[in-house]
């Protein structure tokens, strides 16, 4: 999942090059594995202690929340990936969901709905990365702001009201299955894949981890700088509108505050995953295992009878263990960021 | 060296998880377990609904089950109930967040067979079997008025503070009191009706500008639980305690301060133990496969109003809240 941009780095340390380059591959491999392992571990104790939990049912119920946390965290692993962070994800969410509430009010076919809301979380992402990619502002900065200015257009286009009354072409969404799997999450895995294969075959995606690693070098080196954030933050954009539509298809209703919970999940998603915060380094598997370990670990919980709090607190066990293992195995001090 | 580490945190964050679910075997109960979701976890008021629910739950011989998201939050809500139905309980019992929201995780429910009620706080009428209502909008909306009539002696001019102009159920209950004014009280003169946005400090800021721009004003009522204590706060600080009289609906625990030192006589609402006693009774009767009647009496509830072409069942009258019985209460 390196390119040789995430090197450059490592690169500081000339006389260990070599070693700091096996060292990097080991820790990002390493702390994907170090997760999985942990979640097979609750898998199989919470199957052992509750009969439930290994159900077709509760894995179609658990996978179609898990596949819109997943979509934003895609989104947001590219965002890291280049060396910034986006706070506006879940009033991007709900920008896009009271565009499909207002679309469908207006009686438009399914497919103008669907395209309204992507259109619409586009819009946004390419609003946060015009800010950051070619005004060159900071990704904090700029996304806190617009967090609280997409949230406010979201609640002013909505009045506070949750709409209702979708066709029940875009419910489809939710309900329909393929062998079982839901499609919601089917799509997931398909995103999931296109955005390896752009992160690893094609020159967008090399630029992105050039950025993150050193954007001075990235710049100097004559790369587009600006247009690979612009494209970063556009496609988190996309992306947010995808789970905008889910999340309205799975709720049948819209509402100005629905993807709030989404931001922080998504970030702590992509750093269980093993991305180093400061950028230069992204794994779709890492991003994916990330995801799959918070909800799964979080409806084994529920179904252990285990209180809400606890959930929350040992949830959060799990994401410190795994960070903690993480650094601890990168072994290099200096690597420890 | 690397594997120690591995092992070493593997071995620990398993460690973690046994200590903190203990080790045995899970029985599986989804015969008789009742499982209710309030709209958030952790908060007094749906603390006592749960008190009083698992009380009745254990008497009937159902296995009790709560749990909820940790902020009032729909679609966290929905998550939560989906990771439920895994479980299949026998009956589920949820106070809904959003009715439109909550509505297709209910459906989905009742296909695969579950009985659902919908309690506190109602869904789409078709996403579930019954609603048990705390008060209909009627008595309730009346009873308040009759409780600021009779501090006024039935005359004088009064003003509402309601929570927000769009809440559907705040607007039922104003309807019903302006209505008993009219029909009751002629003497009376509504002057204002404001929203507070269910925000203590706005309630405040508009009670207030109402007590300056109506010098003759007598009475309040507060339509949504911030605004009682905010205008009993505003009242005393006009030095008016006890010349401008307060009615409506608050929590004993916010209005316990005005009550113990007499600004506000009578704060009412309901029970809401008793509301999850009757929403684990009702419970009870889906599994027996018994419809409610009518005038029925509930054991710890007392006579129930059921209404079957809503399919809404209504626990009765409203409690009023006074010096002798707040502490009692604890919500």
């Amino acid at each position: 999942m390196t390119s040789p941009a995430s090197y450059e780095k490592s690169g500081k340390h000339a006389p260990k090059f070599s070693t700091a380059v096996m060292k990097l591959r080991i820790s990002e491999s390493l702390q994907p594995g170090v997760v999985t392992l942990l979640v097979l571990f609750f898998c199989i104790y919470a199957g052992y202690r509750s009969g439930d939990f290994w159900s077709v049912l509760n894995w179609q119920l658990l996978t179609q929340p898990l596949a819109e946390a997943g979509l934003v965290s895609l989104g947001m692993m590219f965002v890291i990936a280049c060396g910034g962070i986006d706070l506006s994800v879940g009033a991007i969410i709900g920008v896009a969901a009271v565009t499909a509430g207002i679309t469908a009010q207006h009686k438009l076919p399914v497919s103008e709905i669907e395209i309204a809301a992507l259109a619409a979380g586009m819009l946004c992402g390419a609003f946060n990365g015009l800010l950051i990619g070619i005004l060159r502002l900071s990704s904090i900065l700029v996304t806190l702001g617009s967090m609280i200015l997409f949230s406010g257009v979201a609640l002013a286009l909505s009045n506070g009201n949750s709409f209702a009354g979708f066709p029940d072409g875009l419910l489809w969404w939710t309900d329909a299955t393929l062998l079982g799997i839901p499609v919601e999450f089917l799509l997931f895995l398909a995103v999931a894949a296109i955005s390896a294969v752009l992160l690893r075959y094609t020159l967008w995606g090399h630029y992105v981890i050039a950025v993150g690693s050193n954007r001075v070098a990235a710049r100097y080196s004559g790369y587009p700088v600006a247009l690979a954030l612009f494209g970063v933050y556009t496609l988190q954009g996309l992306l947010c509108g995808m789970t905008g539509i889910l999340l309205v298809a799975r709720l049948a209703s819209a509402r100005a505050d629905m993807g709030q919970g989404l931001m922080l999940m998504a970030i702590a998603a992509v750093v269980l995953g093993g991305a180093p915060i400061a950028g230069g380094s992204a794994s779709v598997i890492g991003t994916l295992v990330g995801v799959a370990a918070f909800y799964v670990v979080q409806d084994g919980l529920l179904l252990l009878d285990v209180p809400p709090f606890v959930q929350h607190a040992l949830t959060s066990v799990l994401l410190l263990v795994a960070v903690a293992a993480g650094i601890l195995l990168r072994g290099n001090r200096e690597d420890r960021r | 060296m690397k594997n120690r580490h591995c092992r070493t945190f593997t071995s620990l964050g398993l460690a973690l998880l046994l200590l903190a679910t203990g080790c045995s075997r899970l029985p599986r109960n989804s015969k008789t377990l009742f499982v209710m979701v309030p709209k958030l976890v952790g908060i007094p008021y749906f603390n006592a609904a749960r008190d009083g629910a698992s009380q009745e739950a254990g008497r009937l011989g159902l296995h009790f089950f709560y749990t909820g998201p940790t902020s009032a939050d729909a679609s966290l809500q929905v998550d939560v109930i989906a990771g439920l139905l895994a479980r299949h309980p026998a009956v589920l019992a949820v106070s809904c967040d959003d009715a439109n929201a909550l509505a297709p995780v209910l459906r989905r429910a009742r296909r695969y067979g579950i009985p659902v009620l919908t309690w506190d706080a109602d869904a789409q009428p078709d996403a579930r079997d019954w609603f048990v209502s705390q008060v209909e909008d009627e008595t309730l909306g009346r009873h308040v008025m009759d409780v600021l009539a009779e501090q006024l002696a039935g005359r004088g001019q009064y003003a509402i503070i309601t929570g927000s102009l769009t809440a559907s159920n705040l607007n039922a209950w104003l309807y019903w009191m302006k209505k008993e004014q009219q029909e009751k009280y002629p003497e009376m003169e509504l002057v204002a009706v404001v929203p507070g946005n269910d925000d203590q400090q706005q309630s405040f800021v508009q009670a207030q500008s109402l007590l300056q721009a109506y010098p003759n004003l007598r009475g309040f009522i507060g339509n949504s639980s911030a605004a009682p204590p905010a205008i009993a706060r505003a009242i005393e600080q006009a030095g008016l305690s006890g010349q401008v009289a307060i009615a409506g609906l608050s929590t004993p625990n916010l209005m316990r301060h005005y009550i113990e030192n007499k600004t506000v006589k009578t704060i009412t609402l309901w029970d809401p133990g008793k509301l999850g006693r009757l929403t684990a009774a009702v419970a009870a009767m889906m599994l027996r496969h018994e419809t409610p009647r009518d005038g029925m009496d509930v054991p710890g509830v007392g006579q129930i109003r059921v209404f079957p072409e809503a399919h809404k069942i209504v626990m009765g009258s409203p409690l009023d809240f006074t010096r002798e019985n707040i502490g009692q209460y604890w919500f």
